[in-house]
């Protein structure tokens, strides 16, 4: 006998997480900036015809409704994704584009997409934007904008390998049938949620009594600015290994961010603005490859939190340390994990109340800076829209506060970094000196 | 302090409630509960089952589709699967390896990890 059970792809359940990702969106969006979102960028070979690829991706995102949906609340009081039953009356994703002289330099195409991912979306239905940047006749570059509400960076890799794959009719069908367009109002296992709470509870309540430093938010600016850090396939193999001697095998989260502690400490010791410690919030993705496959739409991540001592920060080995130890304690003590099932009880709140909430118990205490490092990468096509890709980074927009980010990517065997931070945050030398810096040390290996 | 003390208070509101579905009886732990302080002494081969099933639950697929020579990061693993296989070794086998060098020869496949562990692991 076939057992059907009814769910509707117009209604999709937000996780906790999902809401977590929404309250910091309302956050930023407070603080007068454009809210939670990120850009993806192909560069790519030669260039290809707009014309085809606006036709297409207006076919293509036909087939998501829920692109066009909006955060909702039910009858049981559990929030949720409402989409369109049909996307026949819906206004396609915006397709701007931009040609730049033949002589542009990367810095004027890094203007066009910084212009990009600064602008809002028009309507709280619009969650995507397309923006291709002409650059001569031998690069161009596609930036997608989208929102975390909906896509997170990995499933935005995942979204643009889709529309590849069914542009290019490879495997698409098979492909589509396993994503999930479904979630459970996740209704049940109060008792483990509240469990899991009490210990996420402790770790905000040590959080708030520590003293982050922390660069205070610029007057009179609306926007980020990013500084973004590319490294050549020998230069990527040199920082893994170098990641390997220090840290240990795979351990690359605690080297990259020994680096980027130890020169940012640099920038707060010029200001004489250093506090004791750093606080570090942490985006890990437990995602495995398949479930990438399957879960491309909203968030699948949670979040860890270090703290290093100011006092050690000049000192690698000892950061690095401190930082494997505060991985191995919230791996053992499965923050990560009870932070996401707890999270699903403040889906209660709404999200000013919540944003509120998060404000009072951490005490204003914000992250010093906000750091992800995306694992292998989930757009694996080598052409898009027939053009070579040639690399493949995101530009994201850190939640405000702290408006301040280190972002490590990979794409084949190339690393990129991004230093996204609030326009006014840093001064140009000071994002200049950083990000050369951040560089020099990372493709140095072990030197300071 | 405050969502501490709301955490609380609903936890006492919670244990007076009725959950609505059954508990998980791992309480999300996998199998990790059966296997603390085995009983009797294990060789590189039941080590390395162990270990294949557990990484197989970290990368949510089949453990007969896990290949004992694969490099882990070729499997996908990250930085964060990989402390919790560290975990989950110390919770399994009572051995810490977070401080040891943690280099490749002895962590990059499941069998050089499997071998590594049953040396360390105290004599019957």
């Amino acid at each position: 006998m076939k057992v059907c059970l009814p769910y509707s792809r117009k209604k999709r359940y937000l996780t906790g997480i999902d809401w977590v990702v929404l309250t910091l969106n309302q956050m930023t969006r407070r603080a007068g900036y454009p809210g939670n979102s990120s850009q993806i960028v192909l560069e790519l070979a030669g260039g290809f015809s707009v014309d085809r690829f606006q036709s297409s991706i207006r076919d293509f995102c036909a087939l998501f409704p829920l692109l066009y949906g909006r955060p909702a609340r039910c009858w049981n009081l559990a929030p949720y994704w409402r989409a369109p039953s049909s996307t026949a009356r819906e206004k396609p994703p915006r397709v701007e584009v931009h040609y730049l002289p033949e002589n542009a330099s990367r810095d004027d195409v890094m203007d066009v997409l910084t212009k990009a991912v600064n602008a809002p979306f028009l309507s709280p239905r619009d969650h995507l934007a397309f923006h291709v940047v002409f650059a001569g006749q031998a690069k161009c570059f596609l930036g997608m904008t989208f929102d975390h509400g909906l896509l997170d960076a990995g499933g935005a890799e995942t979204f643009l390998d889709l529309f590849q794959s069914w542009q290019s009719q490879t495997g698409f069908e098979e492909r589509y049938r396993q994503i999930a367009f479904t979630e459970p109002a996740h209704l049940c296992n109060w008792r483990r949620r509240f469990d899991a709470g009490r210990g996420v509870g402790n770790l905000m309540r040590a959080l708030s009594h520590s003293k982050p430093c922390s660069l205070p938010l610029p007057s009179g600016s609306n926007s980020f600015r990013f500084r973004l850090i590319h490294f050549s396939s020998e230069e990527s193999a040199a920082i893994l290994d170098a990641a390997e001697r220090e840290a240990g095998y795979l351990l690359l989260t605690p080297y990259l961010l020994s680096r980027f502690i130890y020169h940012l400490q640099a920038v707060f010791k010029a200001r004489q603005a250093l506090a004791p410690e750093h606080l570090i919030s942490v985006s890990v993705d437990h995602r495995t490859a398949e479930a990438a496959a399957r879960d491309v739409f909203f968030n699948h991540m949670s979040f860890l939190f270090f703290r290093v001592p100011s006092g050690i920060a000049d000192d690698h080995d000892r950061v690095i340390h401190i930082l494997k130890q505060q991985m191995y304690e919230q791996a053992k003590s499965r923050f990560s994990h009870n932070l996401a099932d707890a999270s699903m009880l403040m889906r209660i709140l709404p999200l000013s109340v919540f944003s509120h909430l998060r404000q009072v118990v951490l005490k204003g205490n914000f992250a010093t800076f906000g750091f992800s490092a995306i694992g292998s990468c989930s757009f694996t096509s080598p052409r898009f829209m027939d053009a070579d890709v040639l690399n493949l980074f995101h530009m994201p927009l850190i939640p405000v506060p702290p408006g301040l980010g280190f972002i490590v990517t990979r794409y084949g065997d190339r690393l990129n970094a991004a230093i996204p931070y609030l326009d006014g945050m840093l001064t140009r030398e000071e994002a200049d000196g950083l990000a050369r810096q951040v560089r020099e040390s990372l493709v140095a290996g072990s030197g300071h | 302090m405050l969502a501490g003390n709301a955490f609380d208070s609903l936890l006492r509101f919670a244990k007076y409630s009725t959950p609505l579905q059954r508990e998980d009886p791992s309480n999300g732990q996998g199998d990790m509960k059966d296997v603390n302080t085995p009983e009797q002494p294990l060789d590189a081969a039941a080590v390395q089952a162990r270990l294949t099933r557990e990484i197989a639950a970290i990368l949510a697929v089949k453990p007969d589709t896990i290949k004992p020579d694969a490099p882990l990061h070729s499997l996908g693993i990250d930085s964060m699967g990989f402390v919790e296989i560290l975990v989950f070794i110390e919770k399994t086998f009572n051995l810490n390896l977070m401080e040891s060098g943690l280099d490749r020869q002895h962590f990059s496949t499941i069998r050089a990890l499997a071998a590594c562990v049953s040396e360390k692991l105290p004599a019957p």
